[in-house]
């Protein structure tokens, strides 16, 4: 009896201590966002969904969108997952310094990572120095302001993400797995396949869901490096709201981006919990 | 089958050289651009060409001189201070809820408390702008600040529940056995024992509102934060001062994060 009371004074002082962050986010987060949805909605706004869908241009950067960020995600998983599994097997001294050289990009802002591009991508850049000193090209090329100038960019600013969980999988796998595999006769290839792979996935989903739904709604990179030329959703949104003044458009864009994302995000999920639990089953068949 | 068993050898060595020659190629990717800006912060010229012509400190003194750099840098420090402690007060309180007795509610809170990481930035620029249009709050830093907070608050709640997990919790409960009163008992035992990640957690904070640009140019109306004023100048008139201010960040980063390893006693991973 007393015991029961004391967890019921427990969890009703835990609630006082969560509920400042959660009424803090109510009202700024969860409410603003729920008002977005509600005003698309009302009868004077709601023909901008079927603008947006009838339109060609804005499904064309709807699509831009996704196209780029599918392409910056897989890129960041074949650069990522190697790197993870590298930085798993180095001493801790090592490591320390290949985290070094992780963080100090993911915690520099995101505007000095982008100016940076800009440098390495100008016309008597770096990029285009070293490309006429080779001799493949003439004069300097147009690097900058291009959808590539943009992937690459996003690239580089999203790595991290996508290293980080994967690297959190990895790194749990016990190592005598590997020689374990090694010592029953499996290979390279079918270590990769059926040991490294199977106990990471979990990591790996996570990386992609970060960087997908990052890249969804990205705005610095495509409005710095991709001068003009390379449309995506957020520039959009930004454009309807800053130069037309058109809040309802913009608010429509914001939902239907939202609901993309939402969408992306919820598949991942379920893909994980489908992956995850295929991999217990393995384990113990 | 010592044949075989040489060949297989031969090809694990081979792995191996191509994943650690791979790794410090994509290491290279990562770092490289940032040390480009170094050797142009210094420049003579006042157009950007790699490497520069001559040199000097003149995009330094361009941006401690100027009123504008230094009011937009002021102002998101001031931004940045309060969202951090907003959040960090915010967020461990929370973090301390839900590794304490709501053991069967803490991960749907914590995904919950995470959601503002998953929304895009423009998305709730525009949300927030429509509110706070309401509350006459736009143009106001505290709006920025209290926006901000909201951002920062997922990172804040991240470290800080990791930390409290690794914490030994019967140390408080001890504490309190021996007649000290729950708050006494966070105050003297487990605040000290983490504070390596609280700190961790206020700087992620700090940089999280200090870096944010979409919701600070939605919000901010007439003046700008440092972003912003960074935005811009890249985007009108791309001067050397942007490359000035880009190392003094990059600066920044490299000596917190020193002192961070530092309280982490080495253990990198930690600060992921």
């Amino acid at each position: 009896m007393n015991q029961g009371f004391q967890a019921i004074k427990a969890q009703a002082g835990s609630l006082a201590l969560v509920s400042p962050a959660l009424v803090l986010l109510g009202i700024l987060f969860f409410y603003p966002i729920f008002l977005l949805f509600l005003t698309t909605l009302e009868l004077e706004n709601i023909g901008n969904y079927a603008q947006v869908v009838s339109s060609d241009t804005s499904m064309q950067v709807f699509f831009n969108t996704l196209r780029i960020a599918v392409i910056v995600t897989v890129v960041d998983l074949v650069l990522a997952y190697p790197l993870a599994v590298y930085i798993s097997r180095l001493s801790p001294t090592a490591k320390t310094f290949a985290f070094f050289l992780v963080l100090i990009p993911l915690w520099t802002s995101q505007l000095v990572r982008t100016y940076a591009w800009m440098v390495l991508l100008g016309r008597n850049g770096p990029i285009n120095n070293a490309l006429v000193w080779l001799g493949i090209v003439d004069a300097p090329i147009r690097l900058a302001n291009s959808e590539f100038a943009v992937i690459a960019g996003m690239t580089h600013i999203l790595l991290p993400y996508m290293l980080l969980p994967i690297y959190n999988s990895v790194s749990k796998i016990d190592p005598s797995l590997f020689d374990a595999a090694r010592g029953l006769g499996a290979g390279a290839f079918s270590t990769f396949t059926r040991v490294l792979m199977p106990l990471s996935i979990q990591g790996v989903l996570a990386g992609v869901s970060l960087v997908l739904v990052l890249s969804l709604g990205v705005f610095i990179m495509p409005a710095l490096l991709g001068g003009g030329r390379v449309p995506v959703i957020a520039l959009l949104i930004e454009q309807q709201a800053g130069s037309f003044l058109n809040w309802a458009m913009a608010g429509t864009l914001s939902a239907v981006l939202m609901v993309i994302v939402m969408i992306t995000f919820f598949i991942i999920k379920l893909a994980t919990r489908l992956f995850v639990r295929g991999r217990a089953d393995a384990a113990f068949s | 089958m010592p044949h075989s068993v040489s060949i297989q050898k031969a090809s694990g060595w081979l792995g191996n050289g191509l994943l650690r020659i791979f790794s410090w190629i994509v290491f290279l990717f990562l770092v490289s651009p940032l040390l480009v800006v170094v050797p142009i912060s210094f420049s003579g010229g006042s157009y950007l060409r790699f490497p520069p012509e001559s040199y000097s400190l003149r995009w330094y003194a361009t941006y401690f001189g100027s009123e504008t750099w230094i009011d937009a840098t002021l102002l998101s420090v001031l931004v940045g201070v309060v969202a951090t402690v907003l959040s960090v007060a915010f967020g461990f309180l929370f973090a301390l809820g839900i590794t304490r007795g709501l053991r069967k509610w803490s991960g749907a809170l914590e995904k919950l408390a995470l959601a503002p990481m998953i929304v895009p930035s423009i998305v709730y620029s525009v949300s927030m702008y429509a509110l706070f249009a309401d509350l006459r709050l736009v143009g106001t830093w505290y709006g920025i600040a209290l926006a901000h907070t909201v951002l920062c608050l997922p990172f804040v709640i991240i470290v800080l529940t990791a930390g409290l997990k690794e914490f030994d919790i019967d140390q408080e409960t001890a504490a309190i056995g021996l007649g000290a009163s729950r708050l006494v008992a966070i105050r003297r035992i487990t605040i000290p024992q983490i504070r390596s990640s609280l700190f961790s957690a206020a700087f992620l904070a700090f940089i999280t509102s200090f870096d944010e640009l979409v919701v600070a140019m939605f919000l901010s109306g007439t003046f700008g934060t440092l972003p912003k004023k960074m935005f811009d100048n890249i985007r009108l008139q791309i001067d050397p001062t942007i490359a000035a201010v880009s190392v003094l960040e990059i600066a920044m980063v490299v000596i917190v994060m020193f002192v961070l390893l530092r309280m982490n006693k080495g253990k990198a991973g930690r600060l992921a």
